[in-house]
This record gives structure tokens, C-alpha cells and sequence, in this order.
């Protein structure tokens, strides 16, 4: 336990804690935008967890690898974000339909 | 270094807003509530000496995520009407525990690894005096792993690309009647676009030695844009003119080109020669910049309606 007070280890627990809460959500809820937070969520817990383990270097100076990396991540992450919300528009213009049961229902409703 | 009482205050701060933004039943609050949570993760990120990130998470994380976001849930709540989203009250408690387990696993392995380590740290600040920059991060991401940041700039043109090929949305009809009309947003605006260019031609520069650079710069100049969009003034955002495809694609040609090009002259792929890698690396910042805060606005314009020539099909009904 005396590891987890140092900054390094208790933000990466707190990462750690981020990400699977955004598990939960990515599986538990329904709605597609729900979903898209749920995943930036799960994102962001990541990065939380790098960043945080590249603060163990000595005299507190962190390694700017993982900086790099994570940097790059954001942005993914946003391209990732845009193009399902742009899908999400196009599917909800096209059916009406924000989430996978209504998708289901609109498609036995055509038959 | 040992925890703060700000870290005590943060940390479980970020997983309450974490768990509300998902679970809290009208969206629209959810949304705010993660703009919210992006905004002090950015204040995590200071407290961990991460300033580029924290530029980045701020302007990106938290503001052009957001107005994806909300973009996208005003298309579907101006036709769907408010109505308060039927939360999905399901018994999941049984998936309480795989994911409790993952987590128990992720924080056994953290618990792991070894309390102090070098890392990379040393290795780039031994060489940093031949990547031309003094900022670590900036020499990490354009430099010493160029291959990333070009694929990073390609993955954004992708999915500019993507946004556009759907964008049978409806017609981006900007009329300016409907604009805002009031004095105070106008005034607003005046002041605030000229400092917008200003403050994102500073980041980029000052990216070569402190915190900020292209994606920070670029992200900022989409801030703009999107404030110039919800006022009603008519962007170029026609994707029919070959200037905008060209700006779009320059980020990622540019740094392509760069990289073959120091081929021809006998170096490996993305390696600069010591004494130009400087200016090497601004001129790939500079079309980086430009490129991906076009192609963030696009990407805004695509989740939020504002982009699109006509519908298929062409009557415009839904």
C-alpha cells in the first residue's frame, strides 16, 4: 500500500479505475452516443495510466516517450470519435434509429 | 514524489464525473458533465508535468469532442424532439464482475512494476541536441518517432475522408438571418478571431521550445472555425474546390514527401539532417497545423450538419 501514495501509482489506479467505468458503460448502455462516451472515457483512463507510469523517473523528471505516444492518442481518439458520431447521424437520419434495438425494430417493422 | 491534498480532491473528482457523465439520464447533461471531466483531466495532466498534453486535452479532449458531441445530439434531438432518452434500466450487476476482475488484474500488474525506472527520459535528452528543438516532446513526436505522428496525420486525413464520403446530411443551408444578432456575441467575435489566429500562430512557434505545437495550433484555429460556423458565416467548406483538398491533404503529403525526400539525399526515411532539422520541423508544424484545423472543422461540420451539398436522392425530405 505505501507504493500507491506515490503520484505515479495513484493516478495509474485512478486510470485504471477511469477505464473500467468506461468498460461498464461501452457494454451496459444502449444508446450509440452513450457508447461514444463511454469509449472516449475508456480512452482517456488509458492515457491516464501512461502518463502517470512515465512519472517514475528519478528527481520527479518524467520521460517524454509516453508523452509523445499519448499526445498522438488524443488525436486518433478524436478521429475515432468523429467518424462514429458521423455515422451515428447518418444511421439516425437513414432509420431513426440510436441505438442496435431500434435498429432491430425498424428492420422487422420493413419486413 | 508523494500524493498532494490536490491529487486527493482530483483524482476521485474525475471518477465521480466519469461515472456520470455515462450513467446521468438526459444526455445532453452527460455530454456536459464529460467536457467537464476532459477539462480536469487537462488540470491532471499540469500536475503531472505534462503541459503539451494538457494543451492538447483542453483544445481537443475536452472542446473539439465536445462540440462533436453536442453537434451530433442536436441533429437527432431537432428531429427526435427533447424527450428525456428512456434510460436503459437493465439488472447488469453480473457484468460488475469481469470488469472488477480486469481491474483487480490491471491494478496487481501496476503494483508490479518497479518503483523508480529511467525510461526513455535520458536517451532523449542525451540526443536532443540533434533533433533541433528544445522541447522533448516536440524532438519525441516529429523527430525521434516521426513514424507515429505521420500515421497520426494520416488516420485524421482518413477519417476527414470517411466524414466527407457520407455527407448526404442535409445541405448546409447557412442563413444569415438566423445568425446570432446579438451585440454582445458580435462584438464577441470580432475580438476573439483576429486573438484566435494570433494565439495559434504562437503555439506552433513556440511549440520548437516549450509546450504547444501543430495539433494544439490546429485544434485551436478549429475552435474558431466552429464559433464562425454556429454565427452563420459561410465557411469554404465545398469539397468540390481542389484548394481545400490540397490544404487537407498538405499535413500528410507534406510530412510524407519530407521523409521520402531525405531518402533522395542519401538519409533514412524521416531523418533530418542535424543542422536544417529545425526548420524542417517547423515547415512540417506549419502544414500540419493547417491541415488537421481544417480537417477538425470538417469533422465538426460532418457530425453537426453543417456540411453536405445535397442530399441523395436530392428532394431534401427525410
Amino acid at each position: 500500500m505505501e507504493l500507491f501514495k506515490q503520484t505515479a501509482f495513484f493516478y495509474s489506479i485512478t486510470g485504471v479505475s477511469i477505464f473500467c467505468i468506461g468498460l461498464y458503460g461501452l457494454i451496459a448502455y444502449d444508446h450509440f452516443i452513450r457508447k461514444t462516451i463511454a469509449m472516449n472515457i475508456m480512452g482517456t483512463g488509458l492515457f491516464l495510466a501512461l502518463v502517470a507510469l512515465a512519472h517514475r523517473g528519478p528527481e520527479g523528471t518524467p520521460d517524454p516517450v509516453p508523452h509523445g505516444m499519448v499526445l498522438t492518442g488524443i488525436v486518433v481518439s478524436v478521429s475515432a470519435t468523429a467518424l462514429l458520431l458521423g455515422m451515428v447521424v447518418y444511421l439516425f437520419l437513414e432509420t431513426g434509429a440510436t441505438d442496435l434495438k431500434g435498429l432491430i425494430k425498424k428492420r422487422e417493422r420493413d419486413k | 514524489m508523494n500524493v498532494s491534498a490536490f491529487d486527493c480532491i482530483i483524482a476521485p473528482t474525475l471518477i465521480l464525473l466519469a461515472w456520470l457523465a455515462m450513467r446521468i439520464k438526459d444526455l445532453f447533461v452527460g455530454i456536459v458533465l464529460f467536457i467537464l471531466f476532459g477539462l480536469l483531466t487537462a488540470l491532471t495532466w499540469v500536475e503531472l508535468q505534462a503541459p503539451d498534453i494538457a494543451l492538447v486535452e483542453a483544445a481537443i479532449g475536452a472542446g473539439v469532442v465536445g462540440a462533436l458531441f453536442l453537434g451530433c445530439l442536436g441533429i437527432i434531438e431537432s428531429r427526435q424532439g427533447i424527450y428525456q432518452f428512456p434510460m436503459e434500466r437493465k439488472r447488469r450487476s453480473l457484468l460488475w464482475i469481469p470488469v472488477l476482475s480486469l481491474a483487480a488484474i490491471l491494478c496487481w500488474s501496476i503494483s508490479q512494476l518497479p518503483p523508480e525506472t529511467q525510461g526513455l527520459g535520458n536517451l532523449v535528452r542525451n540526443s536532443l541536441l540533434d533533433s533541433g528543438v528544445t522541447n522533448p516532446v516536440t524532438a519525441v513526436i516529429l523527430n525521434f518517432r516521426g513514424y507515429d505522428t505521420l500515421l497520426e496525420i494520416g488516420v485524421l486525413f482518413l477519417a476527414a475522408v470517411a466524414i466527407v464520403s457520407l455527407r448526404f446530411f442535409e445541405p448546409a443551408k447557412l442563413d444569415s438571418r438566423l445568425a446570432p444578432n446579438s451585440r454582445v456575441f458580435l462584438f464577441f467575435l470580432q475580438l476573439l478571431t483576429p486573438s484566435i489566429v494570433l494565439v495559434s500562430a504562437y503555439l506552433l512557434w513556440q511549440g520548437t521550445n516549450y509546450p504547444g505545437g501543430a495539433f494544439q495550433a490546429g485544434a485551436i484555429l478549429t475552435g474558431g472555425g466552429v464559433l464562425l460556423l454556429l454565427a452563420k458565416v459561410s465557411l469554404p467548406l465545398d469539397y468540390r474546390n481542389p484548394w481545400l483538398r490540397l490544404a487537407v491533404v498538405s499535413g500528410f503529403a507534406g510530412f510524407l514527401l519530407t521523409g521520402l525526400g531525405m531518402m533522395g539525399i542519401g538519409m533514412m526515411f524521416l531523418e533530418y539532417p542535424v543542422t536544417y532539422a529545425k526548420w524542417v520541423i517547423v515547415l512540417i508544424e506549419i502544414l500540419a497545423t493547417v491541415s488537421s484545423g481544417l480537417i477538425l472543422l470538417t469533422l465538426f461540420s460532418g457530425c453537426a450538419g453543417f456540411l453536405g451539398i445535397t442530399r441523395r436522392g436530392g428532394d431534401g425530405t427525410l
